[in-house]
């Protein structure tokens, strides 16, 4: 019995082991442009004065490289989304100074106002039960850093669109086809075999 | 009678082991160390099946995901909380979401998307872990920056199980700590082991420097420090016993990882960050209180 099992499971491993080498091309595609991108929406979270005051420097040398990429960004916005209010919001956000936060919040609340109208009582709904569960936050854990940061992240990002669950969802499964076929060296979508660790045979019906 | 016992010195289910000094060793049927060790090869090979691709520490750090993992793996620790979800079911819900992001390595990760993926592997693991299940509107109550459609995120779930082969019982770190350590105490010396252990291997998910090791490394380092702190007298018997049944590069694995994992400890204790990743931004955390 222990016997079988193992057998089964050394097989397995060999096929992990394959995958593991077939990994590699994958680890390629990674480039240091896209990490640029994400790095700005990390410092957008602490946003306090005192953050500010420590490390100055470092905030301006963030935005400054970013700021023609995500111009373009959101450029293309507002022609490939069909909902205007995520262009309203994108637009907000172009602004990162200090002296545009009360401008920024206005324009996020009324974006936020237009989701609404939109959307119909979904998305009310949804919206009360964030604000219970804030209180609920507030009132379980009084430390002001979390709770403050928390707010500013939910009023700043807009919902990904159709579009974009559409390209993730596509990039995935994408990834996951390219996977299988380095893996067992056969294309499902072409019928055809491809060269690697296992040799095809072609059989009758 | 004599071929059913062994020369080994090996733990008793009695209570008097961790109350007295050993000073009569006490013998176990030789068919149950052996089936032990069986079952624990069978794991270690089943364990390779269910990792993530190697250099997924590298990838992470340089699509800027470190911190979001951390916020994302924080998120299922409240909803363990909220729910009352067994930390199996957490442990799994880890894994998952480690395998996938190394799986499918998108150009352009932004935090919606490990929000989206992040509930589909919450949903997934209870599914698959609890009795009661949760629907895909209870779990987004609380904790997220974005609320999703049902018909998204069981799409999004579905995608996750192409993604994993559909192998969705893993080995985890807890599941190690668990087959190691619980079955060879008595029931009252589970709590403390339990939450111990747990808390450990918790800390040891968020810090990026263990992210290295084999989910199994990690369990057994987890398993050490505690039995050190709570029970000093059999600790060194159970894990001389436990090294004996590894190869090498096994036990330096283990050792390099437990010196870590102490002096990780220790760290987190002085700050009084519980939870929290020792990374820059534990950094900024400190500045700003």
């Amino acid at each position: 019995m222990s016997a079988q099992v193992g057998v089964r499971t050394r097989a397995q491993a060999a096929l992990a082991m394959e995958a593991v080498s077939s990994a590699e091309p994958s680890s390629k595609r990674k480039k240091i442009s896209n990490s640029t991108n994400q790095e700005p929406k990390l410092s957008k979270t602490p946003r306090t004065s005192s953050s500010s005051a420590v490390k100055p420097a470092t905030v301006t040398e963030m935005v400054q490289p970013v700021s023609p990429e995500m111009v373009q960004q959101r450029c293309l916005s507002p022609t490939s989304s069909e909902i205007p209010a995520s262009c309203c919001s994108s637009n907000g956000s172009i602004g990162l100074d200090q002296d545009r936060i009360k401008l920024l919040d206005l324009e996020v609340e009324s974006a936020q106002v237009e989701t609404s109208t939109c959307n119909g009582g979904h998305e009310i709904e949804r919206r009360e039960m964030k604000r219970s569960s804030e209180l609920r936050e507030n009132s379980q854990e009084p430390e002001p850093m979390e709770i403050n940061s928390h707010r500013v992240l939910s009023k700043a990002k807009a919902m990904p669109t159709e579009l974009e669950l559409e390209e993730f969802f596509a990039a995935s499964e994408k990834d996951i086809q390219k996977r299988f076929q380095d893996r067992y060296n056969y294309d499902i979508v072409k019928d055809v075999p491809l060269e690697g660790r296992y040799e095809w045979v072609q059989l009758k019906p | 009678m004599d071929n059913l016992l062994c020369d080994e010195v090996w733990l008793s289910k009695s209570a008097n082991t961790f109350e007295e000094v050993i000073s009569d060793p006490v013998a176990l049927k030789s068919y149950e160390n052996e089936e032990f060790e069986e079952a624990f090869a069978v794991c270690l090979e089943k364990e390779v099946l269910c990792l993530p691709e190697p250099d997924y520490t590298k990838y992470l750090h340089s699509n800027n995901l470190i911190f979001p993992r951390c916020r994302v793996i924080q998120w299922f620790i409240k909803c363990r909380r909220r729910f009352n979800l067994s930390f199996g079911t957490v442990f799994l819900a880890f894994n998952y979401l480690d395998r996938f992001v190394s799986i499918c390595q998108c150009n352009d990760w932004e935090y919606w998307m490990l929000e989206l993926l992040s509930i589909a592997c919450l949903s997934i693991a209870i599914k698959f872990n609890e009795i009661s299940g949760l629907s895909l509107h209870e779990i987004q109550v609380e904790g997220l920056d974005y609320s999703f459609q049902s018909n998204v995120i069981l799409k999004m779930e579905l995608i996750l199980l192409k993604a994993l082969g559909w192998r969705l019982n893993s080995m985890t770190s807890f599941s190690f700590a668990e087959m190691l350590g619980f079955d060879f105490l008595e029931p009252h010396h589970h709590v403390k082991l339990i939450s111990r252990v747990t808390d450990l291997l918790v800390q040891a998910t968020l810090d990026q420097k263990m992210m290295e090791f084999r989910p199994s490394v990690v369990g057994m380092s987890a398993l050490w420090c505690t039995l050190d702190q709570l029970f000093p007298p059999t600790s060194d018997t159970y894990i001389a016993y436990i090294m004996s049944i590894l190869n090498q590069s096994q036990k330096d694995d283990i050792i390099k990882c437990h010196k870590l994992m102490e002096t990780q400890t220790s760290m987190c204790v002085e700050n009084h960050h519980y939870y929290c990743p020792l990374s820059p931004t534990t950094v900024l955390l400190n500045t700003h209180d």
